[in-house]
Parts: structure tokens; sequence; C-alpha cells
């Protein structure tokens, strides 16, 4: 059991992250104290052309050798201290860094050697392709330490704690973004670390969840074989890793990415009446098997410029919407809404297995 | 004392001879021991009885008519035990008789030592037929699913869609080609068994029974016969070194093609129906003389190399417009890994291992006994392999040899496999009792016999309704076992080797599974 909340503002506004931090706690009993963390997107705009690293070390000799690497593979343009708030019930937390980057040593040229087998077509894209590397790189050289996020003008801040606590302790109360996720953590798989707080982030992908994959297995070793190393000692990165691969790598619209991830059932397939429209869903469910989702999940997936909500197929997890305004809201009980959103015009069940995607561009086009 | 004195001595009462060619008589195993209270001297038993072991002797007369009562042989019963199952009255059982030497170490091998060595017949290399029974270990029994516990739902397959449809064939990413994918409503294919080795009824219960379930039934290496030409939306048609029965009417009936390069239970061995099983039918099918050789070679003879597998590959693929799949059928030996991958990159579409566990209509028993390894270790080594190679999601792998249940195919998937093949099931299902003579061409039960007052025995819509029973129970068997995982797509599993755990296996075992202690 976790709990999750997501919101996005389609207006060009903001939503408080006080807001999201009662939001998450009224679901207390979904987590158990064993993990929290937020998704802020749009909080750095004064430096939205860098790569924002957000680092966990456990001690000073990893710090130590974590900015030695950084700074061995990236321009660093400003380092410093994630700033924090000491709270109560943190007794501890690791060092905590925050650097805005960009791909190529320092005082060099950028060097973009070492890049992945991956076809790389723009220049974005071969940068995205380098911190990609860089970041699997890191996680799997420098002991006791790991990337919490590293995307432009967005970061995570999450840790081993009541997500209130945790979002206490970044100052999440002091922030607004336009788009947000949430998550209370109820660790089944897993020991606990502060890796393996949600939310999980490679690049601008981001994606907080409720759940447990029992198909991990088949998609760890799937994109094992295009790079992604899974180093994280927990089921949900793997859902991070399958939005980077599929929309940012070989540029499937999100909407067939989710049916990737999961597909309607081939009966149902099968019934389809439009033909163009049944061979493409039945192809995308042939090529992609190691792809597909298996197990009870409820996720909550941004890039900050879109949020994906899914239920499995057979909506083995709660997750409701809710819209006011603008805005629109995702979270795992309706309790939630009453904080964010009193006012909201209409809230509805997700449907297993059928995905909703919001777009900051088109407004709010759900189905609910 | 000499061999005279002994006769002088005993010639007065009855001559009692001794004699050394009985040396070499083989000591009984099995043999019917009859109930003569139950029996009513039928002698359906003698009728039934292909092998010789049982023969009436006259009892008494009885209103004028002789009775005939049946005695075993104590010959040539080899636990067949079709005899038993006929007898109207049950007055028939088979008694294993275990052969007593005091040498434990020999005590297997003494009797086969004998066989080749009897004076009656010519020394010669023992056969032996279906898959080994060598008592190695098996993997798959050591292998237990996981299944959930609070953390995550069961799935009831009672109340909730399980699925078992199964694509197979190569997902080419690069180009603009539609790759061509067999479709397959389980992960379960019934594996190649010639017209030769098994009779056409037979065939024709596989193929109805393929059809009926949606999945695929193999021609094996004798070609395709007439009669078959209408299943061939369930058809995989065989090319072996023989090249059997391979004609336009052979490609244009299938759905798919195999190059049988090597089979489990007889790994680098050819085969060979002799002769005399080359009955009119057959020479058709197979396109050779009646009453000739039937030999397959043990290389085909245009491959040396696997760059000579790849033109092969391309022929066929030519020859069939691209518009079927082409499977490449390998025995699991060592080097199974770098060789799936060799044939992958040379544009095999669907690959399948047979484990040493495989059947055969016939094999040299020290080949079968002592080539090859298990189904469960190569399968897991060659998709490890394909996966470091970055290539495992372009082809498709199937496992043959030793499955034996619902959960052996469940174990297989897991280990790496998209479906499996399943053969000696095939024959179990039909009633087999597994006596390992199919070579001898005398089965009782019409299986392995193209003698056509055998073959009468086997009834094709029963045996095909037999066929589909059994898949259809063991996939709802796997539905049990994957809802109990939690999982409700039968691709979440392939080569899940998180939902498994090993017991009783060392390390090293461990490791080249890819699955981990139980505990752990």
């Amino acid at each position: 059991m976790c709990g999750i909340v997501g919101g996005i503002d389609t207006t060009g506004g903001t939503i408080k992250g006080s807001d999201f931090i009662e939001a998450i706690s009224v679901q207390h009993d979904r987590g158990n104290g064993l993990g929290g963390g937020f998704a802020a997107y749009g909080i750095y705009p004064e430096f939205d052309r860098y790569y924002a690293l957000h680092i966990a070390c456990n001690n000073e000799r990893s710090a130590k050798r974590a900015d030695e690497f950084i700074r061995s593979h990236l321009y660093v343009k400003i380092a410093e201290d994630m700033p924090t708030k000491d709270v109560k019930n943190i007794p501890w937390h690791p060092l905590l860094k925050r650097y805005f980057t960009f791909p190529g040593p320092s005082n060099e040229d950028l060097k973009l050697s070492n890049l992945g087998p991956t076809t790389v077509h723009d220049e974005e894209a071969m940068l995205d392709a380098y911190m990609k590397k860089f970041v699997f790189n890191f996680n799997s050289t420098i002991p006791e330490a790991f990337v919490m996020s590293c995307g432009k003008n967005m970061g995570v801040f999450k840790g081993v704690g009541y997500p209130e606590d945790i979002g206490e302790f970044f100052l999440v109360d002091r922030m607004e973004a336009p788009v947000w996720l949430v998550h209370s953590r109820f660790p089944t798989n897993t020991q606990s670390w502060w890796g393996g707080a949600h939310p999980f982030s490679l690049l601008e992908w981001s994606v907080v969840h409720n759940g447990e994959i029992t198909s991990y297995g088949v998609n760890r070793n799937y994109l094992r074989m295009f790079g992604y190393d899974c180093s994280l000692r927990t089921d949900t990165e793997v859902i991070s890793y399958m939005f980077d691969l599929f929309v940012r790598e070989r540029h499937l619209p999100v909407e067939d990415t989710c049916t990737v991830l999961s597909p309607p059932l081939w009966k149902e397939i099968e019934s389809i009446q439009d033909k163009e429209r049944r061979d493409s869903i039945l192809q995308l469910r042939q090529y992609y098997p190691q792809a597909l989702l298996n197990g009870p999940f409820a996720i909550l997936v941004t890039n900050g410029h879109e949020m994906v909500a899914m239920n499995d197929n057979l909506k083995l997890r709660p997750l409701v919407g809710a819209i006011r305004g603008g805005q629109c809201f995702f979270s795992s009980e309706e309790c939630s809404f009453e904080i964010l959103c009193p006012d909201r015009e209409k809230t509805w069940m997700l449907k297993g297995g059928k995905p909703e995607i919001v777009r900051m561009k088109e407004g709010l086009n759900v189905a609910g | 004392m000499s061999q005279d004195k002994l006769n002088s001595a005993s010639s007065n009462e009855k001559e009692l001879q001794l004699d050394m060619l009985k040396n070499w008589k083989r000591p009984v195993k099995y043999m019917p021991v009859f109930d003569y209270d139950r029996c009513t001297r039928c002698g359906l038993c003698a009728a039934a009885c292909t092998w010789g072991e049982i023969r009436l002797i006259p009892e008494k007369v009885e209103d004028g008519k002789p009775v005939s009562i049946p005695v075993a042989n104590r010959s040539s019963c080899g636990a067949c035990h079709y005899c038993e199952r006929q007898c109207p009255e049950e007055a028939i059982t088979i008694v294993d008789t275990p052969f007593v030497s005091s040498h434990r170490y020999w005590r297997g091998d003494q009797k086969n030592l004998w066989r080749q060595v009897d004076p009656n017949k010519p020394g010669h290399v023992l056969l032996i037929s279906t898959g080994s029974d060598s008592e190695l270990i098996s993997y798959f029994d050591r292998l237990m699913f996981d299944a959930c516990q609070v953390t995550n739902p069961p799935v009831d397959p009672l109340r909730e869609p399980i699925e078992l449809r199964t694509y197979l064939g190569r997902r080419d990413f690069n180009g603009n080609t539609k790759p061509t994918l067999l479709e397959t409503r389980i992960p379960i294919l019934f594996s190649a068994m010639s017209y030769g080795s098994i009779n056409l009824r037979v065939q024709i219960a596989d193929a109805k029974a393929a059809r009926t379930l949606g999945t695929f039934w193999n021609t094996g290496e004798g070609g395709l016969h007439k009669k078959l030409n209408d299943y061939s939306d369930n058809t995989i048609v065989q090319v072996a070194s023989g090249r059997f029965g391979v004609n336009p009417r052979f490609f244009r009936n299938c759905s798919a093609v195999e190059i049988k390069i090597g089979q489990g239970a007889k790994p680098g061995i050819g085969g060979h129906l002799p002769g005399e099983k080359v009955t009119e039918e057959i020479s058709r099918t197979r396109m050779i003389p009646q009453g000739s050789d039937a030999l397959s070679p043990a290389p085909h003879h245009d491959i040396y190399s696997i760059e000579d597998l790849r033109q092969l590959i391309y022929a066929i693929k030519e020859t069939t417009g691209y518009k079927k799949p082409v499977l490449v059928k390998v025995s699991a030996v060592h080097n199974i890994a770098p060789i799936v991958s060799g044939i992958a990159r040379a544009g095999a579409d669907i690959i399948a291992i047979d484990g040493f566990r495989g059947g055969t209509g016939a094999a040299p028993r020290r080949i079968r006994q002592s080539m090859g390894i298990p189904i469960e270790v190569a399968i897991s080594a060659a998709d490890r392999r394909l996966r470091e190679e970055k290539i495992r999601h372009e082809v498709s792998l199937i496992a043959a040899g030793g499955i034996r249940n619902s959960a052996d195919v469940l174990k297989a998937i897991c280990l790496g496999a998209d479906a499996v093949y399943i053969g000696t099931a095939v024959l179990v299902a039909l009633g087999c009792g597994l006596c390992q003579r199919c070579y001898a061409s005398k089965c009782s039960y019409g299986i392995t016999t193209n003698r056509a007052d055998l073959a009468g025995r086997i009834d094709i819509d029963i045996a095909s309704q037999a066929l589909v029973g059994l898949i259809r129970a063991w996939s709802d068997e796997i539905k049990e076992l994957m809802g109990g995982m939690g999982i409700n797509t039968i691709g979440s599993l392939v080569g899940n080797r998180e939902r498994l755990r090993g017991v009783h296996l060392t390390s090293e075992e461990l490791d080249v599974l890819g699955v981990k202690q139980a505990g752990k």
C-alpha cells in the first residue's frame, strides 16, 4: 500500500507545495514512515538551460568522490548544499547536494564521446543521451551515493520518513509549481533507503507508483538491453525508464506508450471496429510484450508538460481524478481533494487500463 | 567335472543339458501375472500383446470346444501395460521383478552388456526410444514458484481474464517489412513426430487437436501427407537432413518451416527408418522408393557452418515469400548460448532448443543417456546470452525436451522460453505406457507403428479429444499458477526468474539458472 497524489495546472498558474504536503498527510495511513517524496516542475526557471542534479551521499567521502565525478564529466554552473530544515522526525539524512550542470568536462569543450549505441538525431537528444549515461555511470560507480533527479527546471525531494516530514525537511512548503507528484511509501518489496523512496526520475520523466510490478524481472531484462541499469533496488524505477525509452528515445506518442505498458485484453483488441486502430494496438502489444506492466498498480507519470494517470487492467489499486478550473488532480483517495480542491467541479474514478493524459497545451480534455 | 560326465550322470532320469548360450539369456524384468479365478479364457490378452509375451495353451475341453489359458512367456514383456488395461476381467497385473545382482555398481549394466554379446544375435548397438530416463536430477523439480501474499492480490482465474495468447517470431524494428508472427492461443506446441515414426492416424489426431486448440503441430522430418493439407493454418513443416517430402505442396500447406539441426535425445546423430517400414504411403510422402531405407545423415550435407545455415534459412524465406517464419531446432549442448546467438543472427525467427530428455523414435542408448544437457539450463543460458547481446526481443525461443506437466511448462517459460514443445506428453495422453520400444514398430497401442492392424487401434476422434482435454487442463492449471503469482498475461513471465526460487541447488547451479535461493 502506498499513497500517491499529483496535480497539474494547465492555465500557466502554480499550485502551492504546502497544499500538497497537507493533501498527502491526510492519507497518513497509506504510508508507514519509510518513504516520502515530491517532484516539482518549473522550480528553477532562472537555470532552465541546465540539468539540475539532486544528489544524495551517505558520507563526506562519497560526497567528495561524487563531486569529483560530476566535475570530471560535466560543466558545473552552480554547486550547493540542498536547502533543508532540521525536523524532529528525520533523525538522520544523507548529505544532499544540488548541481546545475551541462554535459562536457569543466573548462573544456563539450566531449560527447562515449555516447551509447542509441541513434541521436539532434543536439538536444545527444545531450539527453549523455546525461542518461552519466546518471547510470554515477549510480554504479560512486558507492553510497545516488542521483535523485537530473531533469531541467525540475527536482525531486525524497527520503525516508513520512511525506509531511520530508516536505518540511526540504522546505517544500515554500515552493510553488505548476506540476507536482507526491508519494507516501509503505514498502513491501525491499528495505527502505533514501534512494528507494519515490518519485523516481530520469531526465524530465518522474513517476510515483502504488502497487507491485510482478513483471519486474521481464521489464528489467528488457530495459537492460537498451542501457538502463536498474540499480535502485525497487520495481518502480522501470516505469520511468520505460517512458524515457519509448517517448524520449523512440518518439512513440504518450498514448501509444500507455498502450504498450497497459494494453487492452486480446479480446478487447479484436473487438475494436476501426481496422487501423485495431492493427496499431495489436502491433504494439505483439511487439513489446516485455514492456507490459503486470500486477496491481496505480501510477502517475509526468514530464512537466503532460501528466499520465494509469491503472492496471484489473483496477487493483485506487486512483481518482478531480478537476477545478484549469487544474487537474489525481489521488489514491478522494480525501486529498478536500485539501487541494474542495470546490472541484468534477470527481471521477479512473477505469482499469484506461489512462488519462492531461496536457499543458491542450488544457483539460479528460474522460472524467 | 567335464560336460560329458555331467550329462551321463544325469542321463538315467531325464536328459539334463547345460547350455553356454543360456549365459546370455536375458533375465525377465517385467511379466504379466494372471489371476486365473477371474480369467474367462477369452484370449484377448494374447491378441492384444504385440510383443509375443503371452501365449495360449490348451487347458481343457468344455462343451466340445477347446479352452486355452494365457501364460506368460517370460521373454519379452516391456511393461507397456496394454494387456493389463484391455483385459475385460481385470485379471492381469504386470509385475516388476527386479534383477538381482550382488554387485550394486554393475546392476544396471549387466543385462545390457549381455544383450550386446548374445551369440544368437550379432553384437549390436543398443537402441532405445523416448527421452532419457536417466536418474540425473530434474531442475524443474527443484524450482518453486512465487505467490502473492498481502502486498499484492492474487488474480482469481475464475473471475478475471488470464491471457495465454502468444506471438512467436521475429520482431524486426528496422526496415518496414511487417513481420509475420505465429499466433498461438496457448504457449504449448506439439513437437515434431514424423510420419513413419508415428502413423498417419496419430498425426491426424495431432493436427485436429492443434486446430481446435489454436496451436501448432509439427510434421517432423517425414514430409506432409496430402491428407493433412487442410490443416495448413496449424502446421509447422520440418526440413531435416534427409529433406524428405520437401516439395512445393509442403511449403504451401504450412504456417511455418522448421529446420531441424538436432534432436535432444540424439544430438549429432542422424536417423534411420528401415526399408521394411517404408510403405507405399510413406514412400510417397517422403518421396523415396518404397522399401528403401530412409536415412537422415547426421549433418545436413549443405550445412557445415553457421553461414550455410543462413543460406538455407533465406532459401526457405525466398521460397515462401517471406510470409512464413523459419524455426531452427537444435539440441541442447554445452555451447548452446553462442550457438543460439549465431542462429538468431543467421536470420531464424524462432529457435527451438531440445533438451536431453527429449523423445525419439529410435536412438542409440548410449547417446540418449549421456549426450546433451538439460533444457532448464540450456534455455536459461540461451535467454541470458541473447539479452546480453541485446537481441532477445527480436527472436522467440521454444523449450523442448522433458516437459511433463503444466508446472514444467511455466517453469521453462520463467527461465526464458516464449513457448514449449511437447512430444512425449502427447503420446502419453494417447495411452502410451512408455515401454521405450517405439523403434520396434510393434507398439501395442498402435501409436508408433505403421502396421495397419495395429494403427487401427487408434480412434482419431477419441485421440484428438484426449489431446484437446490435456491442453485445456494444462491451460487451466497454468492460469491457476499465474493467478497465484498475480500475473494475468503470459508474456510477463517470459524470462521472469524473479518468480522462481531454487531449493537443493548449488550456488553454481543457481547462477546458471539465474534463479535465487529460496528464502532470498
